[in-house]
């Protein structure tokens, strides 16, 4: 009888933790990434910076500025789709495809995005 | 007793003949189905837009925000 309650008390232990691990993991990145946003959103305006078809930013043009920002932000959405990729049993590069799409249409007239074929267009 | 042996034999055969006749071959062509991996795909698609929406639902409010607040 006490064995079954120490199991219980084992699995709820793990459970906590797990589900712990799972929000501060999920917060931090999402604090990070809203943190980055303001910012992102000027370089986005300003034409510095544009939305690839993979899921992730790059610089269109000449200017690179800004880049440890940039860095930060696309290591951060990789390990999202990396985190979703294998909940769903799928490929990272699938995640990052279906999130560019979903960025593509929310994306602000005069927006940088590549499209499905590389193009890079103005929105 | 050859004779009707051999009358026998031609009935038997003529049965036989006759049954081969009415026989009927029936050929079922089965197409490959190829909806199916269609299927999963867009399942999976569905799957990973809900999982993205799920995680980046409330950042892509706030960059709306900020967007407007422009």
């Amino acid at each position: 009888m006490n064995q079954m309650r120490d199991w219980r008390l084992a699995v709820l232990a793990a459970a906590a933790v797990l589900l712990f691990a799972a929000v501060a993991f999920g917060g931090g990145i999402k604090d990070r990434m809203k943190e980055r946003l303001p910012e992102i959103i000027k370089l986005k305006a300003a034409g510095v910076i544009g939305e690839d078809n993979q899921g992730y930013l790059a610089f269109v043009g000449g200017k690179q500025q800004q880049q440890a920002l940039v860095d930060a932000e696309n290591q951060d959405r990789k390990r999202v789709y990396d985190a979703i990729a294998k909940q769903q049993g799928t490929t990272a590069d699938l995640v990052g495809q279906r999130r560019a799409l979903q960025i593509a249409e929310k994306a602000k007239p005069g927006e940088w995005i590549q499209n499905a074929g590389g193009k890079w267009i103005q929105k | 007793m050859f004779k009707a042996a051999s009358l026998l034999f031609l009935a038997i055969s003529l049965a036989f003949l006759g049954m081969s006749g009415c026989a009927t071959h029936h050929e079922v062509e089965v197409k490959p189905v190829e909806i199916k991996p269609i299927h999963i795909t867009i399942d999976v698609n569905v799957k990973v837009d809900r999982a993205l929406d799920d995680f980046f639902g409330d950042i892509d409010e706030t960059a709306q925000e900020i967007k407007q607040a422009e």
